[in-house]
């Protein structure tokens, strides 16, 4: 079924919709929040609370454009909070690694000014995501969005574990610049 | 100030991300998992408990539904030393109360479980499902190295730096035993002391830990201050020849680092996973230093925690024994930071997670 279908189904406030949605994105959706949350038991309740969440949301909203990524984004943050809350001590362990890697990003400084709130930051990244190439991009939003291991990443590229760490190494260099030219601090 | 709350903050900020971005996101199918001699056999050996379990649950199913004429077949899994092997074919029920078709399975590569059918794959060692999608087999290894918790802790300056003065929060430690936290580097070095004045015996243990809360080494040694005035670990000469003994050690040739007064043991924790253990023997003491398998990091990480060496002495270092511009020694710490899925490396953070507190106040 077509996106706008679904959307219309919600719309309607047809149950159907949640099931159209799960028919088709079900499995993606679960992929990403099980990468998150690193197991299958948390994912399924995700992803659960997202459908409820997009139950909720919709209307008004009406992102019959960018369905999935309403979608992604609503799992992923859902999945990011149920690590942090604690619930998986050693999934929060690896969490707060990536958190390691992307701090090196973060430009020195603290002017007022310069502070941006998260969706201020996220049209930053944004912007700086599309300064880089398309296998770049990839392997950053795996890493960083969907939090794949490095090992996941190179097995579903083919490249060796080093040239996605290598990539990624030179992708947060380069958001450390962007960053810092635009004076962002947080 | 820059700190680990303000990586979280852009972790989050990517929730938000233009839509554009996210709709056409890659999302592997392929779970990471850490290829490891003790989680293939701890994982394999699960398995086949699981298949033992499930053929002695079969007359027990069989016995309550004695009319479905669709009865399991397969009876038996044999362990092949790096498989399991069943055979047979069959209906059973899985989890949810359905019904899942078992096939036969013939070679040793298949494997079965009570609510699922796959296969272990030879390069990822992970499990197969028929339809594709590929599951974690979960991994429970203890950590190699426990950090105790502390019930004091006070700041004092050590040649200029700030540092930590640690009690152990156990009634069991010696009176004067004692934990010193300081940066060096890219690490923070964590030394355990235990000194004995009457016998003028002293004891320490010094682990290199990365900000992460990795430990990427463990160094030992002790000495006897009554006997001997210097710290044989600040001496050139003692470094020079533990150098020349870990390039011997990576050649393969222990012969001449024996000569030299030490010795090279290796130890097996698993099945491949080796552990070389260095013993450097001296008059005033002995040292032994455990070089995990990561070793090039391990490497440049011992390097600074164990001789106290800023980063860029370590890099100079670290760039000659390899014969590599210091240039590239990035990329081994990007790869050494990028390995922290591993399940080990996260049950040793866990582990490091009291030290990091402390650090933090």
């Amino acid at each position: 079924m077509e996106d706008k279908s679904i959307i219309e189904l919600y719309f309607a406030r047809d149950e159907a919709a949640i099931r159209e949605t799960a028919e088709k994105y079900g499995v993606r959706l679960h992929a990403l929040s099980r990468s998150v949350t690193g197991n299958d038991a948390d994912a399924a309740e995700c992803v659960n609370d997202a459908y409820l969440a997009v139950w909720e949301s919709i209307p008004p909203h009406r992102p019959e454009n960018y369905f999935f990524a309403y979608l992604a984004r609503i799992v992923r943050h859902l999945s990011l909070n149920l690590v942090m809350r604690g619930r998986r001590k050693k999934r929060s362990a690896e969490v707060m690694s990536l958190c390691e890697e992307l701090e090196v990003c973060i430009p020195g400084g603290d002017t007022p000014e310069g502070r941006l709130d998260r969706e201020e930051m996220a049209a930053v990244l944004s912007a700086f995501l599309r300064t880089l190439d398309g296998d770049a991009r990839g392997i950053f939003l795996r890493r960083y969005f969907a939090m794949e291991s490095v090992k996941t990443i190179a097995l579903s590229l083919g490249k060796s574990e080093g040239a996605v760490s290598s990539q990624l190494y030179r992708s947060r260099e380069a958001l450390r610049r962007f960053l810092s030219e635009r004076g962002v601090e947080m | 100030m820059k700190n680990i709350e303000n990586g979280l903050v852009l972790l989050e900020s990517m929730s938000f991300l233009d839509a554009d971005l996210l709709e056409e996101l890659p999302i592997s199918e392929v779970r990471a998992y850490k290829r490891t001699a003790w989680s293939r056999w701890t994982a394999l050996a699960a398995s086949f408990l699981l298949i033992a379990g499930v053929v002695l649950a079969l007359p027990h199913a069989f016995l309550h539904d004695s009319e479905d004429e669709r009865l399991p077949e397969y009876t038996q899994g044999t362990w092949l030393g790096d498989a399991v092997e069943v055979s047979g074919v069959g209906v059973m029920p899985n989890v949810t109360g359905d019904e899942q078709y078992i096939p036969k399975v013939t070679t040793g590569a298949e494997l079965t479980m009570p609510n699922v059918t796959g296969r272990i794959d030879e390069e990822t060692q992970v499990l197969v499902l028929p339809d594709g999608s590929i599951v974690r087999i979960p991994e429970s290894r203890e950590p190699d190295v426990i950090i105790p918790s502390f019930s004091s802790v006070d700041y004092f300056e050590l040649d200029g730096r700030t540092a930590l003065y640690m009690q152990e929060d156990d009634r069991n430690v010696p009176v004067d035993g004692r934990y010193i936290i300081e940066r060096k580097g890219r690490l923070w070095r964590f030394q355990h002391y235990i000194g004995d004045s009457w016998s003028g015996e002293e004891h320490f243990t010094v682990y290199g830990i990365a900000d992460s809360g990795d430990i990427l080494s463990v160094v030992t040694y002790e000495r006897n201050t009554l006997a001997h005035q210097q710290d044989n670990l600040t001496d050139v000469k003692t470094i020079e020849r533990l150098f020349e003994a870990m390039k011997t050690a990576k050649t393969g040739s222990r012969d001449s680092w024996a000569q030299n007064g030490g010795s090279i043991e290796s130890r097996s924790e698993g099945d491949n996973k080796t552990v070389l253990n260095l013993i450097f023997r001296t008059e005033r003491g002995q040292m032994e230093c455990y070089l995990y398998p990561y070793a090039d990091v391990i490497f440049l990480a011992g390097l600074e925690a164990v001789f106290a060496l800023d980063e860029g002495e370590g890099y100079e270092l670290f760039a000659k024994l390899k014969g590599i511009d210091t240039d590239e020694i990035d990329n081994f710490i990007a790869a050494a930071l990028d390995a922290e899925e591993d399940y080990e490396v996260a049950h040793k953070r866990e582990k490091a997670e009291t030290t990091a507190v402390v650090i933090g106040n």
